[in-house]
């Protein structure tokens, strides 16, 4: 079964500052990335006819059009599920500029994260029904949710709290030198880790947990043949494809066969795999989506850069180092450089593959940038 | 609906009541409705159903995945709730 395979480009990126309290709406953020991206692709805001962003995203398509100067859309589309949907934006303007239902779809997500609604505290408000089953006996925060999933993977590899925190350091390490990041220069150690704070016992520390964020950032999608005259290097959509798979939930699972395995981004992997042609060998940076630690080592088995069990090896070898044979969240991550709920992570893909990151990857040629259930490879050149 | 054959009639099954440990956190943040620290668990019910519940009477650092562990009804901030405490392995 094929996934969206070439055919569409990224070719406009932009974005806010990364912030704990922005001063300013989520619609202004918003505006100001989406603006930001549609200059940095030498186009006009009357060129952009279709837009993506996330079912939570607060910023109404209208606004957003009002805001920018967007004249006429004619492609909308919203992907559900929160970061796990992330690249799954991607892969609906790719749709639209293929199918030609767009020309050129800008890709958005903006909110104030940290000074407005915490993603990170007790849920509060109307919860989806689902909730019933995990409220009551104190599921009230996303770290508890997947803490229940992760221990598990824990269990049946003998992984510690410690070895998740050997990415963190690495996150934060990347973090360091990226003057994009909240964590600029705030590169942590092993012991910093093992210092901080338990926020689920024994899953999960304070410096396992992404970064709550205030920000925007945007992205402009047009077909590869539109791409080549306009004003940036062309970032080719080389694979992009989602993994939605029966009693599954947004990224944790409680209720699949093998609970220590990612099945949604095993399935992601393998369509990426089968219809890019591409192996795990052939990807030179990974972007994943890491809201906590933990989830960066599922990915790494699910994509086969590593086998069952051996992310925790990989990562203390190096491998995911910049200079390591996989480098990986080269601009800090969620964790390190901010949570635009994981899109931040694609433009760093763009970035890498212009060869304008801070931490640059010497002649990235492909990226992966993978949101647990939802990923796209992006591709430079031609 | 179900999903094997899309039926809307509901039935009621009386289950064994008994099963074992899937994974398992204590949870402490002190938030309603979990002022103290409880460990909230995923059990693996014999009959192959998992479901979230808490585990009882055991410390944390006593605990074990895959421990057997037997349901038992209590109220939880005014809900009858299943929560699940160890339980000796009777059929061996």
């Amino acid at each position: 079964m094929p996934t969206i395979t070439n055919g569409a480009a990224i070719v406009g990126i932009g974005q806010t500052e990364f912030s704990k309290d922005s001063g300013r709406s989520e619609l202004q953020l918003c505006a100001e990335a989406v603006r930001a991206a549609i200059g940095d692709a030498g186009l006009e805001p009357s060129d952009i006819d279709g837009c993506v962003t996330f079912t939570l995203d607060t910023n109404d398509e209208l606004a957003l059009m009002r805001s920018v100067g967007i004249r006429e859309m004619r492609w909308t589309s919203r992907t559900p599920f929160g970061g796990g949907g992330a690249s799954a934006t991607v892969e609906h303007a790719a749709a639209a500029v293929i199918s030609g239902a767009a020309d050129a779809v800008v890709v958005y997500r903006a909110f104030n994260e940290r000074s407005g609604r915490r993603f990170g505290q007790p849920m509060a408000g109307p919860l989806p029904p689902s909730m019933n089953w995990y409220r009551p006996y104190g599921l009230d925060t996303p770290a508890k949710i997947y803490s229940l999933w992760f221990q598990r993977y824990m269990h049946r590899y003998g992984v510690s709290n410690e070895d998740f925190g050997r990415y963190s350091v690495v996150a934060r390490k990347h973090a360091a030198t990226n003057p994009n990041a909240w964590y600029y220069e705030q590169p942590i150690t092993l012991a910093d880790h093992q210092n901080s704070r338990w926020i689920v016992e024994p899953i999960l520390r304070l410096l396992d947990c992404c970064q709550e964020s205030d920000g925007g950032v945007a992205l402009v999608v047009t077909r590869t043949d539109k791409a080549k005259d306009l004003r940036q290097p062309v970032v080719r959509i080389e694979g992009a494809t989602q993994g939605n798979l029966f009693d599954g939930d947004t990224m944790f699972n409680y209720y699949g066969a093998d609970t220590s395995r990612f099945a949604e981004a095993e399935y992601t992997a393998k369509q990426l795999w089968d219809t890019t042609g591409l192996r795990p060998d052939d990807i030179d940076v990974a972007m994943i989506y890491e809201n906590f630690s933990p989830v960066v080592f599922y990915q790494l088995e699910a994509y086969g850069f590593c086998g069952p069990g051996e992310a925790t090896d990989f990562i203390a070898e190096g491998n995911i180092e910049i200079g390591g044979a996989l480098p990986v969240n080269t601009n800090g991550g969620l964790l390190g450089e901010g949570y635009i709920h994981g899109v931040n992570n694609i433009l760093e893909g763009v970035r890498q593959l212009r060869g304008t990151a801070a931490n640059q990857v010497a002649q990235a040629q492909h990226v992966l940038c993978s949101a647990g259930r939802s990923a796209v490879v992006l591709g430079g050149g031609d | 609906m179900c999903p094997q054959c899309g039926s809307l009639e509901w039935d009621e099954c009386e289950l064994s009541g008994r099963g074992t440990l899937h994974s398992w956190i204590v949870s402490r943040h002190p938030t309603e409705p979990d002022d103290a620290a409880r460990i909230v668990a995923l059990i693996e019910l014999d009959e192959g159903i998992r479901l979230v519940s808490n585990l009882q009477d055991i410390e944390a650092t006593a605990v074990e995945n895959d421990i057997a562990v037997e349901v038992v009804f209590a109220d939880v901030d005014g809900i009858r709730l299943p929560q699940f405490r160890p339980a000796p392995r009777k059929d061996g």
